[in-house]
């Protein structure tokens, strides 16, 4: 063999693994390329957390307040004026009743904030309202509030700030922990801003009082949106009416519903028609109509339909729409759609002027107030009354005030099902039941005192229906998607509070420990 | 005429020595034959006594005695009564000029010195007659004389036996010569004649030292035999380190076997017995006749210039560092620093995987005997002690540094290793420019992934270490040390890596085992790991990238293909869309790039050197294949991601198969190869352009930080309280909760525990923490103050939302945690916002490790220290072969030991 022979042989060998290797990596290039493999490995660590669940816990807002004493001295400080009485029940368990710390240092245990408590368990309902009838300076009238759950977040409607009203913001916090309160007030020119609307403390287990005026002094149509952070807390518009030197009002307004598109006020009860007809007459009588405040506080503009419905078949009810500005309060008088169509959101201190002639629209009775609207919307409706005097006043004629009393009429949430409502003894209480499902309900309201009868009511799809009851605590079930509302009133006085389903526990939270 | 007697050691196959008898000009008188193996004492007490011979003649039966030897021999001690032993010239069969053994004598120490062993005869030792000993084969030895002895020592077989007679029939009083006239011709290694086979040169290491200590033993005053007694094992030991630092491994078992022998040597006090009733003069009589140390360090030294000399200049020819390799090093740390500008003057980073390190190189080594809780350590954390204690005064600049001058010590590295394929200036360079412009390494320091940084710079210097390997034992050692360290950076490499030196053991079958062995040191250090993992059925964890486990967006293979392992195609895709670019161009525009680099791959495939290019394909190959397979395995989780191991430590292995053919086809291409390399290069360069930018302009996670992790009021609080817990609330975008506990002020890099990331399934302490972070999480009725005192937690941390559904998290959290009675609100800091558990009382100090632990920790110090000895290169004997008999233990290129070099133990000297 030749030199070259052996040269060629070996050439002819690089060729020929060379070849074979470049065969073997275009083979393992197609496949790293285009081979589909699946991933091995295991599943990411997870834990499902179920938070346990918290002690049920309601506060009842305790006595009507005042800043500053009879005199006028003390300006700063808060006093309380009487005691309310609280009831309260729950169905399974002990209950467990204490006080706060009350924003008067010097008041009587009983003026405290009262927190009603019990364990967590199955079926474990909670309930408590406190009433209030108060005779003193500057402050008269009927005033009545349910014992709500701390919360975070808190919209209230209601109260004003012009002359003669007195609007206090009472907060009582529950927790061990303070409470950083931030407010945001709307009124009928749009959001307001003031110093000291952001980090408000409320002690723990305390009650901070605060004048709205401080914020929004002269606002007529106030919405009030708490939030808090540490500890959770009770919010409740305190509103107090001198019509010149008369006290003749007092309401406590609780929280309503958050913004929704839908709004349903239960039980708004119109009563003493001519005597309220009949003072709107008089100086500074003017607010005594009913109305119905309304606010989209979102970003957008919206239109809102009221209808009000009258639970007595063959009275008359009426429905208006209303324009909507972002961030700024409407108030309307409830009988606005008798005459005109439609009403635009001219809302201000003359509204109340010209219910004169509108006030004749709505009579005596119990209404629904659905509300809705294109946007998120909160919203009340105040209602008054005012004993006849059986004269017809002089325009603007100053005489002996006629007994009277305002309530405000919050929108009340959607119950879940079974509700615990506590009725306490005043005049003429009425569970007013509003069904704005599609359906026909029946409700049961089984009384808690021992050998009562469960009282049933059946309640057309749309429809409402109010009962009469006596004072005590009553179990209602089968009340799925439907609002209560419990109201009292009587000859210068009126008051209501709705009934509020638990706020859902924290719910399962899927923890990745590392 | 004097009788004498030849006794002949016979052994199979050799009667040369009966035939050699027959034509002496003076015949022994009589022969005896005795087998191999049987005692040549009781063969002589056999002989007659009256009338028996007045001289015994020793011969092996292979032996060839020149004619004369015998007359000779006895002429020499005829003309001087007082000689009782003489010994002739043991010379080569084959070449009667190469002396074998000529006279033997002792050091201070008393180990056995060779007067003339394998020097060539020149009468050079012709004209000094008087010996202290010489060896049994051949040696004449007076009849009375071998009785008053008793004949050979029973306790020392062959080895010492002829030295030892001497010295006692010197110390007897008669004296011993060697006779430079008669030449018998003996086959090598003659000492043990009597043994029925030759020994192999680790059992000749052994019988060497066991009668050393055994006459050491028989020679010494009694007061001092239990000291030497006592000293055996200890000494056995140290000079089991000195022959790991001469890379003489496989003469340790000899050594403490000897070492066993000796101190159960049950034949020293007979020897003792005999030594003292022949005794007639003192040890100062035979004194000068022992090498003095000043002699023993001057042969020593003409030894290893004899081995100088022999084995010559290094067989290979290197490139010079300067002026290539020290160009390329220069530039490469150039751009290093440019990159990293932005880095610079901060004492530390963190982001990706990267965290900042512990605070001091104490808790950096602590740290290694583990927690009860996080399992068994990561070998990683053993390399992040060694490169925190680097900079000790701060662990964490060893990280930034290491970001620094990554490029230079990646470029410095594979210029190194490419000198051992090619021999040419040009091919290293290019190979250092490529592989510090490795995607993957780009990738590695753009994402903060420091074990695949570090990975990249010590393949290079692994690779060169294995070529080594089969010549030297230092480089074996090295090996071992670097796989440990490249495996504990990178475990995903351990399967392809193993294959690979399994492969190169098989071809280079001589070094088998200390090839095979490389691994060994990885495996001691991931031993407890290992077995933890397997106890608790997740094999798979084993291979998790050590470190922060950081969940990456898994590449295609395409992307592989080209070397990019993140789903960016190196970059390009971000590159292409900030140019204004479609993304499509991305994939394109990297294959455009890198195709001349694939060109010279496949060519290197059909040129010249194929043979060399083949082996380096198929090592990228092996890299690719374990990049494609890190892709698909997910050994691990984070924060509710599987997080998959990263594929770019195995596409260095493939960039670096790559290059290694690369650089065998510059050698084939001649003239050409600057050119070809050259465009490579370029369009290399230009390929992984986009990430020198990112890297430049700090576009991955990689920031310089103040070493914090938690907010200061944490690390202040942590000072005093070093097992302070933290928990920190993570939410995730998907609308779940990320939580841990860090300890101290902050987790660190070393703290990481891959054992914990593969956790398959929650346990019961983790089930715990996700209660007690849940329910912080949520308002609710839980009493968190237990738990919190439990795990010993003072501070709660809640980071910012991350977008998607991670803020409806954040504020539920936020809110439940504000309104949680047992904690206090501190407010929110750049880390988070925080709250502080004022309850907390600081736990006693936390659960030590275990004795189980602490074992495997002092069996892995003692492993890798042993390598590191191995490892450490011994001056100039690094590249010399040794003597005669070492060759077979030591293979042809590795160091020579020199067998007198670990006697100065100073422990034995046996004069007492």
């Amino acid at each position: 063999m030749t030199v070259a022979d052996q040269r060629g042989l070996v050439i002819g060998a690089r060729i020929a693994s060379g070849t074979v290797a470049a065969g073997v990596a275009a083979l393992v290039i197609a496949a790293v390329a285009f081979l589909p493999l699946p991933t091995v490995g295991p599943e990411p660590r997870s834990v499902t957390v179920e938070p346990a669940p918290a002690d049920q816990v309601r506060v009842c807002p305790g006595a009507t307040m005042r800043i500053g004493d009879e005199t006028g001295g003390s300006a700063d400080t808060a006093f309380a004026i009487g005691a309310a009485t609280t009831d309260g029940a729950v169905l399974t368990g002990d209950l467990e009743r204490t006080r706060l710390a009350s924003a008067d240092a010097s008041a009587s245990p009983a003026a405290a904030p009262e927190e009603l408590r019990s364990a967590p368990g199955d079926g474990a309902l909670i309930g408590g309202a406190q009433i209030q009838s108060v005779d003193a300076t500057d402050f008269r009238g009927l005033a009545a509030a349910s014992c709500a759950e701390p919360s975070g977040s808190i919209w209230l409607v209601g109260g004003a700030m012009t002359v003669g009203r007195t609007t206090l913001l009472v907060l009582a916090n529950p927790t061990d922990v303070p409470s950083r309160v931030t407010l945001e007030i709307f009124g009928e020119e749009g959001p307001i801003s003031a110093p000291g609307m952001a980090g408000i403390d409320v002690p723990a287990n305390g009650q901070t009082v605060l004048s709205l005026a401080g914020f929004a002094p002269g606002v007529a149509s106030p919405i009030v949106h708490v939030t808090a952070r540490g500890g959770r807390v009770v919010a409740t518009l305190q509103q107090s009416i001198v019509r010149g030197l008369d006290a003749v009002g007092v309401e406590a307004t609780g929280g309503g519903t958050d913004p929704a598109a839908s709004l349903v006020v239960p039980g708004v009860r119109v009563v003493d028609t001519i005597g309220t007809n009949r003072a709107s007459a008089l100086a500074d009588w003017q607010d005594v109509g009913p109305v119905i405040r309304i606010a989209a506080p979102g970003d957008a503009e919206g239109r809102a339909t009221v209808r009000v419905v009258p639970e007595t078949p063959g009275s008359v009810g009426t429905s208006f729409v209303l324009d909507l500005e972002p961030g700024t309060v409407t108030e309307v008088p409830l009988d606005s759609g008798f005459g005109e169509g439609e009403v635009t959101g001219e809302a201000g201190e003359e509204t109340g002027g010209v219910g004169g002639l509108a006030v004749g629209g709505l009579g005596d009775g119990v209404y629904t107030v659905f509300v809705d609207a294109d946007v998120p919307v909160v919203a009340g409706v105040r209602a008054s009354t005012a004993v006849d005097s059986g004269v017809e006043p002089e325009p603007d004629a100053i005489l002996d005030a006629p007994d009277s009393d305002l309530a405000w009429f919050a929108a009340a949430p959607p119950l879940d099902g079974e509700a615990l409502v506590v009725v306490p003894d005043a005049p003429s209480p009425l569970v007013s039941i509003v069904n704005p499902t599609q359906g026909d309900v029946e409700v049961e309201l089984a009384p808690l005192r021992a050998g009562a009868t469960p009282i049933l009511v059946a309640i057309p799809a749309g429809g409402a229906v109010s009962v009469g009851v006596e004072p005590g605590g009553y179990m209602v079930s089968g009340a799925q998607e439907l609002s209560i509302a419990v109201t009292f009133a009587a000859p210068g006085a009126l008051a209501s509070f709705v009934a509020s389903p638990a706020r859902p526990v924290a719910g399962p939270l899927v923890v990745h420990p590392d | 005429m004097p009788g004498v007697s030849a006794i002949l050691v016979a052994r199979d196959g050799g009667d040369t020595a009966e035939r050699a008898l027959d034509t002496q000009t003076r015949r022994p008188d009589a022969v005896v034959v005795v087998s191999a193996g049987t005692s040549l004492a009781r063969a002589v007490a056999g002989l007659p006594t009256a009338d028996g011979p007045e001289w015994l003649w020793l011969l092996p039966a292979d032996a060839v005695p020149e004619p004369d030897a015998l007359a000779r021999l006895l002429a020499a001690v005829e003309v001087a009564p007082s000689v009782v032993i003489a010994g002739p010239k043991l010379v080569d069969p084959g070449d009667r000029a190469l002396l074998r053994s000529f006279g033997e004598s002792v050091t201070g120490y008393g180990a056995t010195v060779g007067l003339a062993d394998d020097e060539l005869d020149q009468s050079q030792h012709d004209a000094d007659d008087d010996v202290l000993g010489v060896v049994l084969p051949g040696m004449l030895v007076r009849r009375a004389m071998w009785d008053l002895l008793g004949g050979p020592d029973p306790g020392l077989r062959g080895s010492d036996a002829g030295l030892d007679l001497s010295i006692r029939a010197r110390l007897a009083g008669g004296r011993v010569v060697r006779v430079a006239g008669a030449r018998v011709a003996v086959a090598p290694s003659p000492q043990d004649f009597t043994r029925r086979r030759p020994l192999g040169a680790a059992a000749q290491y052994r019988a060497r030292r066991a009668a050393q200590l055994h006459r050491r033993m028989a020679y010494a005053p009694g007061a001092a035999v239990p000291l030497h007694w006592l000293s055996l094992l200890p000494l056995a030991l140290v000079r089991s380190l000195g022959l790991l630092l001469g890379k003489r491994p496989a003469a340790i078992p000899g050594e403490i076997a000897a070492a066993l022998t000796a101190i159960f040597d049950g034949s020293v006090a007979g020897a003792r017995r005999t030594f003292r009733r022949s005794r007639r003069v003192g040890w100062t009589a035979i004194a000068p006749l022992r090498i003095p140390p000043d002699v023993v360090r001057e042969r020593r030294a003409s030894a290893r210039d004899r081995e100088h000399a022999r084995t010559g200049p290094p067989d290979l020819v290197r490139a010079g560092f300067f002026p290539g390799g020290l160009a390329v090093t220069l530039v490469a740390a150039l751009l290093g620093a440019v990159l990293a500008l932005r880095l610079l003057g901060s004492t530390a980073i963190t982001g990706g995987a990267l965290l900042p390190l512990s605070v001091d190189p104490g808790t950096l080594w602590a740290g290694l005997t583990g927690g009860a809780q996080d399992g068994p350590v990561d070998p990683f954390r053993a390399v992040l002690a060694v490169l925190g204690s680097l900079t000790p005064w701060n662990p964490s600049l060893a990280l930034v540094a290491l970001w620094v001058v990554a490029l230079p010590l990646a470029a410095l590295a594979a210029w190194w290793c490419a000198t051992r394929l090619s021999t040419r200036t040009w091919p290293p360079i290019l190979a250092a420019a490529l592989w510090m412009l490795a995607p993957s390494f780009l990738a590695a320091l753009i994402e903060g992934r420091p074990g695949a940084v570090l990975a990249h710079v010590l393949l290079p210097w692994l690779l060169f270490a294995l070529l080594e390997a089969p010549r030297s034992w230092s480089a074996a050692g090295a090996a071992g040390l670097l796989f440990a360290a490249v495996v504990a950076c990178a475990p995903v490499l351990a399967p392809v890596l193993v294959a690979a030196i399994v492969a190169w053991a098989v071809a280079h079958p001589r070094a088998l085992i200390r090839i095979v062995a490389i691994p060994l040191p990885a495996l001691v250090l991931a031993a407890p790991l290992i077995a933890a993992q397997l106890a608790r059925g997740t094999p798979l964890g084993l291979l998790a990238d050590p470190g922060v486990a950081v969940p990456s967006a898994v590449p295609s293979g395409w992307q592989l293909l080209l070397g990019s392992p993140s789903a960016g195609v190196g970059g390009w895709t971000q590159f292409a869309s900030a140019l204004g670019l479609p993304e499509l161009v991305a994939t394109p525009a990297s294959i455009a790039l890198l195709a001349p680099l694939a060109a010279v791959v496949l060519l290197a495939l059909f040129l010249p050197g194929a043979g060399r290019a083949l082996p380096a394909t198929v090592l990228a190959l092996g890299g690719l294949l374990t990049a494609v397979a890190s892709v698909h395995l997910a050994p691990s989780s984070s924060g509710g991601s599987a997080v998959t191991i990263w594929a770019g430590t195995g596409l260095s292995l493939y960039w670096a198969g790559l290059i290694a053919a690369v650089v065998v086809a510059m050698a084939a291409l001649g003239r050409l190869a600057v050119g070809v390399g050259a465009a490579v290069l370029l369009s290399t360069a230009l390929a992984v352009t986009p990430s020198l930018v990112a890297l430049a302009t700090g576009a991955g996670p990689v920031i310089a930080t103040d070493g914090r992790t938690l907010p200061a009021i944490v690390a202040a609080e942590a000072v005093g309280d070093p097992d302070l817990g933290t928990l920190v609330l993570r939410p995730l975008d998907d609308g779940s909760l990320a939580a841990s506990i860090d300890r101290g002020a902050g987790t660190t890099l070393d703290e990481m525990s891959t054992f914990a990331a593969t956790r398959p399934a929650p346990d019961e302490s983790q089930r715990e923490l996700a209660e007690l972070a849940g329910n912080l999480a949520s308002r609710g009725g839980f009493d968190p103050a237990p738990v919190l005192d439990r795990l010993g937690i003072e501070f709660v941390v809640l980071t910012p939302g991350t977008g998607g559904d991670s803020e409806l998290v954040r504020e539920r959290a936020a809110e439940a945690l504000d309104a949680q009675p047992a904690l206090d609100a501190v407010g929110d800091t750049g880390r988070g916002s925080l709250w502080r558990y004022p309850d907390h009382v600081p736990v006693a100090a936390s659960e030590g490790s275990s004795s189980l632990g602490a074992l495997a920790l002092s069996a892995q110090a003692v492993v890798v220290g042993l390598t590191v000895l191995l490892a450490l290169p011994t001056g100039r004997r690094r590249r010399l072969a040794g003597p005669g008999t070492h060759h077979e233990l030591d293979d042809d290129h590795d160091e020579g030991f020199d067998s007198a070099g670990f006697d100065d133990d100073g422990f034995g000297d046996d004069r007492g």
